[in-house]
């Protein structure tokens, strides 16, 4: 076999291992947020269970809060992120991770994971016309997502 | 005469009204303060920001301590732990020019372990997207974030997280991301789809570089031409 053919299939060869190794070896946030932070338990879907709904699923980290908002977004980027005095909000396809302060008392912060639609109730406060329609007043940063412009 | 009087008028128009007031609407800057007025209440630390710019004859200012519109004032009543103020420049480019929109923050605090900038990258804030499409939501998002890194650094307590317990059945999110794969990963897919489509280019390539295809044995002999036929003439007598 000549040189050139034997050059080109191993470029072939090399990008579909890589293309199988990038497709399966891609985890969601969800994935990480498990592997990498401790359970502490879960909570009903903010805004009523329903059809495919996922439940709210809160880890902890012993991190303070913008470390640990930094550390899942460096992970795994999001589409969108919304900052405040209260928390970091990270958002993804399907999901929304919550970095918010600890319970009383304790140290680190919280992580709440929940589907797009739990975390923009629960958020709402937060992320509302940032992220989606938004009915309370507002000032006309409201009203942006991904990919919206001012 | 008619073309003067309309350039007047129009001249008289622009001049009347009134002057842009940098990235915030008043309505953005409003709420903004509100919600730093309230971290300082928690947290006894006073909030601030002021962005400079030269397309406007105003600034963005707001405070904790003022309001919308007003710069932060640090009175040790207020401020009993401290102030903290995101100021910046935002500097645009004419459209004739060679050099680019820019922009730079920095934070202004007398807190004994304070937000930095670079805390904001870390939460992907970044000040030159102030030039940007979304300079708004960016501007908010950084004047936002002080009172949060102010205490994961331990100079407060965190302002507490509510949930939203009543939403508008109307309102939801909008504006669906697309997939977190191609996000993180889109580098990777593009150099390996790359590699599998630029090796047949190669083969085609190389192959169209080569030269007309030759044998590698020597030419044929060519056959044997037969034997000239012997003169059947009869000799010639002697003589």
């Amino acid at each position: 076999m000549k040189r050139h053919a034997i050059i080109a299939i191993a470029l072939a060869a090399a990008g579909v291992i890589g293309l199988v190794f990038t497709l399966t070896s891609h985890g969601s946030v969800r994935d990480h947020i498990a592997k990498t932070y401790t359970k502490a338990g879960t909570e009903p879907p903010p805004g009523g269970k329903g059809e495919g709904r996922k439940e709210t699923l809160v880890y902890t980290s012993d991190k303070p809060v913008s470390q640990t908002a930094k550390d899942i977004g460096d992970e795994h980027k999001p589409a969108d992120r919304r900052t405040t005095e209260a928390g970091a909000f990270l958002r993804y396809k399907d999901d929304v991770v919550s970095v918010v302060p600890p319970d009383a008392g304790a140290k680190g912060s919280r992580i709440l994971v929940d589907d797009e639609e739990g975390g923009y109730h629960r958020n709402y406060l937060f992320v509302g016309g940032f992220w989606g329609t938004f009915s309370g007043p507002g000032g006309s940063f409201r009203g942006g997502g991904p990919g919206a412009g001012k | 005469m008619i073309r003067a009087i309309a350039l007047a008028v129009v001249l008289a128009a622009v001049l009347a009204a009134p002057a842009h007031a940098g990235i915030l609407t008043p309505d953005d800057a409003t709420e903004l303060a509100q919600s730093l007025a309230e971290a300082q209440e928690e947290q006894g630390i006073c909030y601030g920001w002021q962005i400079d710019n030269d397309f406007s004859s105003s600034s963005d200012v707001g405070s904790s301590t003022g309001g919308p519109d007003q710069p932060l004032t640090r009175s040790a009543r207020e401020c009993e732990k401290g102030y903290v103020q995101l100021v910046g420049q935002i500097h645009y480019a004419c459209n004739s020019c060679e050099d680019e929109d820019s922009a730079s923050v920095a934070i202004d605090s007398d807190l004994e372990d304070p937000p930095t900038v670079k805390d904001l990258k870390g939460l992907g804030l970044d000040g030159g997207d102030l030039t940007g499409d979304k300079d708004d939501t960016t501007l908010v998002n950084m004047v936002n974030a002080l009172p949060l890194i102010a205490a994961d650094r331990g100079n407060a307590p965190y302002v507490a997280y509510e949930p939203a317990t009543q939403v508008p059945a109307t309102d939801r999110a909008t504006n669906k991301p697309g997939s977190d794969l191609l996000r993180d990963d889109w580098f990777k897919l593009v150099l390996f789809g790359g590699l599998i489509l630029a090796a047949p280019g190669f083969y085609l390539y190389k192959r169209s570089q080569q030269p007309p295809a030759r044998s590698d044995e020597p030419p044929a002999p060519a056959p044997p031409r037969p034997p000239a036929p012997e003169s059947t003439a009869p000799p010639s007598p002697a003589t």
